[in-house]
């Protein structure tokens, strides 16, 4: 089984499945276009990303590394946020900083499945709150000066949603 | 749960919860600082599941060991620690309603929703009847949305917030207004990116305009009021010039013959003849036979509306247009009337029909056996007569069935004993079946079972059913459901409750007229649904 090692923001190293590593678009394609050659034995430096992190996104990506592809959407399948999976869902239960450092990261490594999956979980995290609520959830600072707060909701009672 | 040096154990505010001796915690783990004095520890397993990066830290390690001690930020998130393409993408699973919420929130989510599109795609700017719109009118905070209906407005022109608004606009709709032909254009000019048109019950007579010195090439798609169709069609043939769709719809209050005009309507839609793939037409037989003299026109979708057409003129009508892919006729024939050699040749006049609407008239054993042969049929509606013990239809499906049909729709159906079971079991690809308006089924029995045998049923729409007598029945789950819409009011309420609790993928729930004299839904099957539930509607819910 070959493995590559990959380098964190904080020096440490990881040696890894390279077809684990490669669940990273970012990855794939240093290795496969770029040409650079794991078995030299050269870490590949991940400089945006922390050790913390890298750890978790490869239990993810461990678990993932079989899927196969995401099927191409149902032009009428709606927009569903409940189909995380058990597995995934465990996995996100996190703080906050934690979630969007991995999002960050995933991000940086181009790793899709991760990033919507992320998105849901957030999206989740406002759906059926007010916007007060959804400060708070977030530790949101509301900086619209006073009154101009009123404005806006003024201005949404013009719009209904499309049919 | 503070950790404190003189506690006979200290716990783990990590995900394990487990205590330590005070010991153990001065030399392992991490501790953060939170604020100015709560301390948290957290276990050297747990700690790894946190993320460091964001944490301002307070002096290095302390007592020289691995324990790390680490001050927690107690600033506010600052969204922009996302990527805008991020926020972006999580904005796009929630709803226009959650949309206008996370606006609220913060200048940089407002800034975000409305750069993306995702929100303005959404949602529809409304001005109704209440609305007189002249110099005075002056909307403050309109969202910069892509689709606005004006509704029983009165329009006398506008002022200088219409060309920022406009300029947006995808899509806007004019629904009995009442505004001139040059005012309506002068609006019209300030939205170059328009792709839809709709401008029904519309027959203001003004003077003539002058030619109109803009275009509006991204239209594709218009609606127009046929009685005033000789003013209209001469602006917009100047004007939009990639028609693809054109629906030409009227209301009639006074003489038929007074307000219509076949020629001019045929002579318009010949001049779309290069762009023009579909035509929604009230129709008649002038109308047919002046459409038949037409050439060149290469139509896909054909809907035949409002008045009867002798079914010889469509026979015309579908050897003119062999590529036809959606036909909309069952307003103006019914399958009954066609003479069997018809019925069984229409297949080979429209090979590729994927869409087809169709009555299936009122005569006792009519035979649906013909249907069978549309073999790229996706999408099919049947509309019955309501009378019972006229609508009920043979059919004799050859062994295949239709296997491409995706989506069925019904109405005024009469289906005895399990015979709509037995039709379903020939469309075993049905995701989407919708029953509509005075259908009718010998009991609930019956009809449970037979959606039953859709094995890949998502979305079932129920309204205004009849069921003659109501037993128990051994109901099948549906486990592909995700999208149920029904009128309560004409189940049984334990029946109700079964339904609802068989479908455990339930996600979405419309219900209407719930009865209010007996409770329809127990409160433990509804406290089982609402968990199941991410969307919940309930309408004229007592």
């Amino acid at each position: 089984m070959s493995t590559i090692k990959l380098e964190t923001s904080d020096g440490v190293k990881f040696t890894v499945k390279t077809q684990v590593a490669k669940c990273s678009g970012t990855i794939r394609t240093m290795l496969e276009d770029i040409g650079i050659n794991p078995q030299d034995g050269e870490a590949i430096p991940l400089s945006n990303v922390h050790s913390t992190i890298l750890q978790k996104i490869l239990v993810w990506a461990e678990h993932h590394v079989d899927d196969p592809e995401p099927p191409r959407d149902d032009a009428d399948a709606a927009k569903r946020t409940d189909d995380i999976c058990s597995w995934d869902e465990d996995f996100l239960k996190v703080d906050q900083r934690t979630l969007f450092d991995v999002m960050l990261a995933a991000n940086y490594l181009d790793m899709k499945q991760l990033i919507a999956v992320c998105c849901k979980t957030v999206a989740n995290m406002i759906k059926g709150k007010t916007a007060d609520q959804i400060r708070k959830t977030f530790n949101i600072e509301n900086d619209f000066p006073p009154g101009d707060e009123d404005k806006i909701r003024l201005r949404n009672q013009f719009c209904e949603e499309r049919r | 749960m503070e950790s404190s040096a003189d506690a006979h154990t200290v716990t783990c505010n990590g995900s394990c919860g487990r205590t330590v001796p005070p010991s153990s915690a001065s030399t392992s783990g991490l501790i953060l600082i939170s604020g100015s004095d709560l301390r948290y520890w957290f276990c050297d397993r747990c700690q790894l599941k946190l993320c460091p990066m964001n944490w301002k830290r307070c002096g290095g390690p302390d007592d020289g060991g691995t324990r790390k001690v680490i001050k927690v930020s107690e600033e506010h998130l600052d969204p922009s620690v996302l990527p805008p393409e991020m926020w972006t993408g999580i904005f796009s699973e929630l709803s226009p309603r959650q949309l206008l919420q996370v606006r609220l929130v913060c200048r940089h989510w407002r800034d975000i929703v409305d750069g993306s599109g995702s929100l303005k795609d959404k949602l529809t700017v409304i001005f109704t009847k209440s609305v007189t719109i002249d110099q005075d009118y002056k909307p403050t905070h309109l969202l910069p949305v892509h689709g606005a209906n004006f509704e029983s407005c009165k329009i006398a022109s506008v002022g200088s917030w219409w060309p920022p608004f406009g300029h947006n606009l995808v899509e806007v709709s004019f629904s009995s207004c009442k505004v001139s032909l040059p005012d309506l254009l002068e609006m019209l000019k300030h939205a170059p990116k328009l792709q839809i048109l709709e401008l029904v019950d519309y027959d203001e007579t003004s003077e003539r305009p002058d030619p109109a010195n803009f275009r509006l090439d991204k239209v594709e798609k218009l609606t127009l009021d046929g009685r005033n169709i000789t003013q209209l069609s001469e602006v917009f043939l100047d004007v939009c010039r990639n028609l693809k769709s054109l629906r030409l719809t009227w209301n009639f209050y006074g003489n038929h013959d007074d307000c219509v005009k076949p020629l001019e309507m045929a002579k318009f839609v010949g001049d779309l003849r290069n762009t023009l793939e579909e035509l929604y037409i009230n129709s008649s037989d002038e109308i047919v036979t002046e459409l038949l003299k037409l050439d060149g026109l290469k139509l896909k979708k054909v809907a035949l509306l409002d008045d009867p057409v002798n079914y010889k003129l469509l026979v015309q009508l579908f050897q003119k247009y062999p590529a036809l892919e959606y036909l909309d006729i069952h307003e103006v024939v019914d399958l009954g009337f066609m003479v069997e050699k018809i019925r069984n040749e229409m297949v080979h006049m429209l090979p590729n029909l994927k869409h087809l609407s169709i009555n299936v008239g009122p005569y006792f054993g009519a035979d649906l056996t013909c249907l069978s042969n549309f073999t790229k049929l996706q999408s099919l509606a049947l509309y019955g007569y309501q009378e019972e013990n006229m609508s009920a239809y043979e059919f004799d499906f050859p062994h295949g069935g239709m296997p491409n049909l995706k989506e069925l729709y019904l109405e005024g159906i009469y289906f005895p004993y399990n015979r709509l079971q037995q039709f379903l079991a020939k469309t075993p690809n049905v995701h989407t079946l919708i029953i509509e308006y005075e259908n009718l089924f010998d009991s609930w029995s019956d009809f449970l079972t037979a959606m039953g045998t859709l094995k890949l049923l998502r979305k079932l729409s129920i309204d205004m059913i009849t069921i003659k007598k109501s037993t128990r029945c051994p109901f099948q789950c549906l486990p592909t459901l995700n999208i149920l819409n029904m009128n309560l009011g004409a189940m049984p309420p334990s029946l109700a409750n079964m339904v609802l609790g068989l479908c455990p993928h339930l996600r979405d729930f419309h219900a209407n007229s719930i009865s209010n004299s007996k409770s329809t839904i127990n409160d433990e099957v509804l406290r089982v649904i609402l968990n199941q539930l991410c969307k919940v509607k309930l309408e004229h819910a007592k």
